[in-house]
């Protein structure tokens, strides 16, 4: 699959231009959210550094084949 | 999709290897075609195997010119990925860390505001006790403020005192407790010596003969006690033994009561009851424990010749500082 530079370069103002003052956890849903159709992948994540050590997961997004499962910015 | 996801993640922060924490930890874009096939990763094999995903593709989220997290995307066949998905995917990877930034600083300006908040607050109050010392004190305002400070420092170090106390006292009683509950388990577990089975035990219980550390007028309490104890002065020591014979009496009768230093000094000697009462599990015949009690030195050659100690390791012993506060040595 080929990616479209002009929706990513349009999605990248898109998610920049996001109101600050929503929460940081639903705005970084919406990263993982529109990567998925960006770069046209069956899942994408993102793992944030904690502070107990290494990066863990934050946000998921999937195309929903199964439903266990959960976390802190599930977004179905 | 979602759970395989989560597993994949959570499995390589458990074993501590992965593509995604390999792109944090090496600061770089890691490009899977077939998870299946790829052999670095061995303890997440079993794992991948039962899972959807096959395709991975990781990029770094650096925020300062440090990695905080990866921003990756899977695919549930082998696929190459090209080098414009590893562009695309570094663009939103940087728009995650913008976004990760703004909140960052966000939070940081909402807690400094607050921390100005209370400052201004706290201010009006230190500037009305600023005034009331001036005026009580006869100082000027600057002085008033050292003086509040010197205050507040005081006040602060002596909770601290106070803080480190308390945490001692309860470290002393917690290990005195520990202690007693193992000495209880201990002489609950002792199983009886053959000694207290034997003929000479059965005529008469074990004794502790305890031996006042001042001079007594009295006959001497160690006459069932080793030779070099007949012929030495009275030391503070605290002797459990049995009798040395069986038609010996029990030399108890004959002792006198001890005296309060030698009294404070004892352990495990309730307080009341008869040096000579037997104890509930007979101990060993060489079972012999000197007291803590401060002993003066020149008991201490004493206390030596009971142990049969050589002239020269006594002389080496009594160099040794003491292991407890020796009393101030009084007059006469």
């Amino acid at each position: 699959m080929t990616v479209d530079g002009q929706l990513v370069a349009r999605t990248v103002a898109e998610l920049r231009a996001m109101p600050q003052a929503e929460d940081l956890l639903a705005r970084l849903g919406r990263v993982v959210e529109v990567t998925r159709t960006v770069v046209g992948v069956d899942g994408t994540g993102l793992t944030l550094v904690h502070d107990d050590g290494p990066p863990r997961w934050v946000a998921t997004h999937g195309c929903g084949d199964a439903a266990a499962g959960g976390g802190p910015a599930r977004l179905r | 999709m979602d759970a395989a996801m989560q597993l994949l993640e959570e499995v390589q922060h458990d074993f501590g290897e992965g593509p995604c924490l390999a792109a944090f930890a090496e600061d770089r874009v890691v490009a899977v075609q077939d998870l299946r096939t790829e052999l670095v990763w061995d303890r997440i094999a079993v794992v991948v195997r039962q899972l959807q995903v096959r395709g991975v593709l990781s990029v770094p989220v650096r925020l300062a010119d440090q990695p905080v997290g990866t921003l990756n995307v899977y695919a549930t066949q082998p696929r190459a990925w090209t080098p414009a998905e590893v562009q695309a995917l570094g663009a939103l990877a940087v728009v995650t860390a913008e976004l990760v930034r703004t909140a960052v600083e966000l939070a940081n300006h909402q807690l400094e505001v607050a921390q100005l908040r209370q400052a201004l607050a706290s201010r009006v109050w230190i500037e009305q006790a600023k005034g009331m010392v001036a005026a009580t004190e006869g100082v000027t305002l600057d002085e008033a403020f050292q003086q509040l400070r010197v205050r507040a420092a005081e006040a602060r170090a002596r909770e601290a005192e106070q803080d480190l106390q308390a945490a001692k006292t309860g470290l002393a009683r917690r290990t005195a407790a520990q202690d007693r509950t193992q000495d209880d388990l201990a002489a609950r577990e002792r199983p009886p010596t053959s000694e207290s089975s034997s003929p000479r035990n059965a005529t008469g219980p074990l004794m502790t003969v305890t031996m006042s550390p001042t001079p007594v007028s009295g006959p001497r309490t160690c006459a069932t006690g080793p030779p070099t104890n007949a012929t030495g002065p009275p030391t503070s020591a605290t002797a459990t033994a049995p009798p040395t014979n069986a038609t010996a009496p029990p030399t108890s009768a004959t002792s006198p009561p001890p005296t309060p230093s030698s009294r404070g000094g004892q352990r495990e000697q309730p307080a009341g009851t008869s040096s000579a009462t037997p104890e509930r599990f007979p101990r060993r015949r060489t079972d012999l424990r000197v007291t803590e009690q401060p002993s003066p030195p020149n008991h201490a050659s004493s206390i030596h010749t009971m142990l049969g100690l050589t002239p020269a390791v006594a002389r080496r012993l009594s160099s040794r500082p003491p292991r407890w506060p020796m009393p101030s040595a009084s007059p006469g």
